[in-house]
Formats: structure tokens, sequence, C-alpha cells
């Protein structure tokens, strides 16, 4: 609540039109006192995502869309080698890039916004947005860099669509085989509040290695901005970690 | 040279920021002409105790030899330590006189352009470690053949030259200002030594700055990751590694884009001439102590 409330206290027009609303209700039916005490909150929720996102509100559980089975599209593949000799991407990296970006996406920005689904075993929780990492950068997403990497912060939607996710993908090869993979990314999401929609746009660079556990994201040079329909406000951030190397 | 090299010139130069100021020669530029095989050689040193944590300072030292095609014994004419630090986005280079003589581990007191010569990649980090105090994890060493190839490869680099320099020896014809050169432009500055009054020490201050030069060019490009693997493929063409994986390369060649050459100083190891053994040498004066303490403890010479 704190950050709602600091949120309304950066939009003080906003706020002084929602106290006199709130004001104007008090003598009347407490339904409709509720109801107002309810829009008061949504927009707080609203404001605080607007003021940087990061909020542990969670709305009433709803029904969700989640799409479960996201469809990563790739745009385009890339294969450079010393000598140019390689060929194309084999179809078991571009498999195993995808599948860890699909992963990550689903994790990051679909699981972590929508409640549970009816009959969904709390017990086996799905995998978290670390698990597609190395370690040393899925530890940044507990850091500075988790505004920019996930939307966990968000508050929980009734409904998250993905209106594009596309990669093209660029490979370098040696004698030894595809030793890293960046993805550079393009990713729409529309996640539906209660009373508002929040559009999300993640575009960067990921950059993949081969490990025991299949491919993992190492490094990534990411921005995102998020546009809330109802005030076309939009915010971003950024964060880039090489994660690769010495 | 193809269109992808030419248009290539970014990250490549990163890693090769550090192969760049390698060029180095006493040799007629006629031989450029030869042919032979590109010489550039990046080696991971296997012993050395370093610290892994990824904001630790690195330090590289970058070699250019003499060697060329019919001619064996390469010793090195340039001879520098790149330090970079990650976490201040600050670098030096650290300019060694070629003539300076040091204590070898193991081969005692020489020039420390003898050190590739006598041990390769390993007695180079061995050396410094025990002169200037650092511990270096990578060893770039070029002949110049490798240098002219692989300036060549990016299409060149741009050099804000700070004063006439002709020197026929080298062939370094230079008027002060900007000037776009290729390899063997590049390679006669990197040369040029009898022009100036204490040649060795001015040669040594105009490699670091063709390194310079070579970041600047690169950093103006601001390769992102995609096109930092076009590069290296590029570069890994020219390049021989020993005990060095591609992981390395890209975290080089990152490490490199973050750095900013304003960032970058170029230092040369305060030094006189002295005669040694019948020889002219450089030995370090007393000021070089303090700029090597300040130089390993985190690789920023200065303030």
């Amino acid at each position: 609540m704190a950050r709602a409330a600091r949120a309304l206290a950066c939009c003080p027009a906003l706020s002084s039109r929602l106290a006199a609303l709130f004001h104007k209700l008090r003598a009347a039916d407490p339904r409709i006192l509720v109801g107002a005490a309810a829009a008061v909150v949504a927009a707080g929720v609203g404001l605080a995502f607007l003021a940087g996102g990061v909020l542990g509100l969670r709305g009433p559980g709803t029904t969700t869309t989640a799409p479960r089975a996201l469809q990563v599209v790739v745009t385009e593949r890339v294969v450079h080698s010393p000598g140019g000799q390689f060929g194309e991407l084999p179809a078991d990296v571009e498999n195993g890039v995808v599948s860890t970006i699909a992963g990550y996406v689903r994790a990051a920005s679909i699981d972590a916004v929508r409640p549970p689904e009816d009959g969904e075993d709390q017990a086996a929780a799905p995998p978290g947005p670390e698990d597609f990492f190395t370690p040393a950068a899925g530890a940044r997403l507990a850091g500075t860099d988790a505004d920019a990497l996930t939307d966990a912060a968000l508050p929980e939607a009734k409904a998250v669509s993905a209106d594009r996710a596309a990669v093209t993908l660029t490979a370098l090869a040696t004698g030894s085989g595809v030793e890293l993979v960046t993805a550079t990314l393009d990713l729409r999401l529309r996640a539906v509040l209660d009373d508002d929609e929040v559009i999300v746009e993640r575009r960067g660079d990921l950059v993949l290695v081969p490990t025991e556990a299949g491919w993992r994201i190492a490094g990534y040079h990411v921005t995102v901005t998020r546009t809330l329909a109802s005030e076309a406000t939009t915010t971003t951030a950024d964060a880039a970690f090489d994660g690769v190397g010495p | 040279m193809s269109a992808p090299r030419a248009t290539a010139s970014a990250t490549l130069l990163v890693l090769a920021t550090v192969t760049l100021s390698a060029g180095l020669l006493s040799f007629p530029l006629a031989e450029l002409a030869t042919g032979g095989e590109d010489a550039i050689e990046i080696t991971r040193v296997a012993e050395a105790e370093y610290d892994e944590t990824p904001d630790a300072p690195v330090f590289i030292a970058v070699v250019g030899t003499d060697e060329r095609p019919g001619v064996g014994g390469a010793r090195a004419d340039a001879f520098h330590v790149l330090g970079i630090n990650p976490a201040l986005g600050r670098g030096t280079i650290l300019n060694i006189p070629r003539d300076t003589v040091v204590d070898i581990p193991g081969s005692g007191r020489d020039k420390i352009n003898t050190t590739n010569t006598f041990g390769g990649a390993q007695l180079v980090a061995d050396t410094v470690r025990a002169f200037v105090g650092v511990d270096v994890r990578y060893v770039v060493v070029t002949n110049f053949e490798g240098f002219v190839n692989l300036i060549d490869a990016v299409g060149g680099v741009t050099v804000e030259v700070p004063v006439p320099i002709h020197d026929q020896a080298s062939g370094a014809d230079f008027d002060p200002g900007a000037v776009h050169m290729d390899g063997a432009q590049a390679l006669s500055l990197a040369r040029a030594r009898k022009p100036f009054a204490n040649g060795d020490f001015t040669r040594t201050a105009h490699q670091a700055l063709l390194l310079l030069s070579a970041l600047r060019q690169m950093q103006a490009q601001n390769p992102g990751p995609a096109e930092t693997l076009r590069l290296m493929a590029i570069l890994l063409t020219h390049v021989e590694t020993h005990n060095l994986g591609i992981r390395d390369i890209y975290g080089l060649a990152r490490l490199a884009t973050r750095l900013d050459p304003a960032q970058v100083s170029s230092v040369t190891m305060p030094g006189a001439t002295a005669a040694e053994g019948g020889a002219s040498v450089v030995v370090p004066t007393a000021d070089a102590t303090g700029v090597f303490t300040d130089f390993a403890d985190n690789a920023i010479v200065g303030g």
C-alpha cells in the first residue's frame, strides 16, 4: 500500500479527483462506498505500476486465459563461423533455444501475473524465470534487473495474451558446433487487468549458451516498455549483462 | 577484402583492440607483400591465480613481434599491458619500451622483448607478474603480417596523428590530424622510431594510440551481441587461440564495448636509457614503482 500511496502522490491531480469522488460518496449507500474504495485502490494499483511497476498487490482471483503453450516464432536464422563453412542452424539447437525462450517468457510474463487456474496443483510450482538462466545471470533477476526482465511486479491479470513473440537467431559456430546464440527478441504481451489493460513490449538481445541442462540465458540487453491503455502512459526499464566470458 | 570484412570494423577490433598495438616491425614495407600465415595468437595463461569475480580487473599482455616469413626467433618489439577495470569502466594501457631490462623468471636479466622468444605466452605472463606485479590472464601475440591483415580486415583505423611523422625507415608519412590508415600505414606508424629523440618511448606511445583509436572506432559502431558474433567469426579466421574458449572471446569483446575510450589512459613506463653489457637498454626510474603499484591495484594509474 505504501507503494500505491507513493504512486498517488506522484500524480496529485488524479489523486485529488479520486479523493473528491470518495468524499462525495461517503454518505451514500455503503455498497457504493465499497465500490468507490475499490476504484481508488484500483487506480492506485495502476498508478503504482506507472510509477515504476514494483507493486506487490494482487487483485481478486479471476478466470485466466494465459497462453500456456506460447508460440515463439523464429523470423530469421543466421549462422556465423570462421571461414563461413558451418551451414544452417541445426534443428536441435533452434528447438532448444526456442524452448528456453518460450519457457522464460511464460515464467516471467505470464505465470508471474496470472492467478492459479482451477484445479492447478499448487504444490507443483511451474518453473520460475531463473530456471531458464545460467546461475550468474539468474541471480540478477532478484536484483536491479528484475523490472526489465520480468513482469512479476504487475498487478494480477485476468488474462494474458501474446500479440507477438518473435526472435531472430544469430549463432556462432565452430568445429565444435554452435557455441553461442543471440536471440533478438520482439515480444508484445497484453495483460487484462480488472479495469484496464497493459501492453508490455520487451525487445533486445538474449545471449544463450549450451549447458548440461540445455540452452540457458547467460546474458541480456533488454528494454521493456509498459503502457497502460487508459492513460496512454508508458514506463520503460532496461538492463544489460554480458554474463559470458572471463 | 570482402564487403563483410570491410564493414566489420567494430567488435573485431575489440578483441583485437588488444591485438592491434602489436604492430611493430623493423622490416621493410616491401615485405608486406609476402605471403605467410596469419600470426595472431591469443592465449589464456593457464596457471595464474585469478580473481574470477566478474568485476575484477583483467590484465592482458599485448606483444608485437618482428617475426616474418622465413625468419624465426621472434622478439617482442611492442610490449604493452592492458588493464581493464570492468566495475569502473576504465582502463590503462601500460606501455613498456621494448629494450627495458627486467628479471626474466628462470632466464636471468635481459630485455623484456626476449620473453616471447624464450618462453612464449607463459613466460611473458610470468615476467609481467614479476616486473609489474599484475596477473596477466591473456597474452596476445601478433607479428607484422597478422597486424596488417587484421587492420585491413576491419576496414582500417582512423588515428588522430599528434605530430608530424615522416620516417623513411618505417615508411610513416603523416601530417598531424585525423588519418584513416590501412594496415600498412598503421604498421608504419607503429614502427616509426627514428624521427624522435626519445624514439622507443614515443614509438610505444604511438602503438598505444593505435589501440585507443581502434577502441574508439569500435565504440562508435556500438555493436550489439548479434553483431559481436559476426565479428568474432571474422576474428577467428585470423586468430589462433590457446586455452581460450568462445565464451572467453565473447566476454573479452563485450568487455571492450563497455570501455569508454576517453576513460582509457595511455601510460608509458617511466624510464631512462642506459648502457648495460654493451647494449643500449631502458631501465625503469624510481617513478615506475608508483605507476606499477597503481596499475596493479585496480588497473587505473593516477586518479
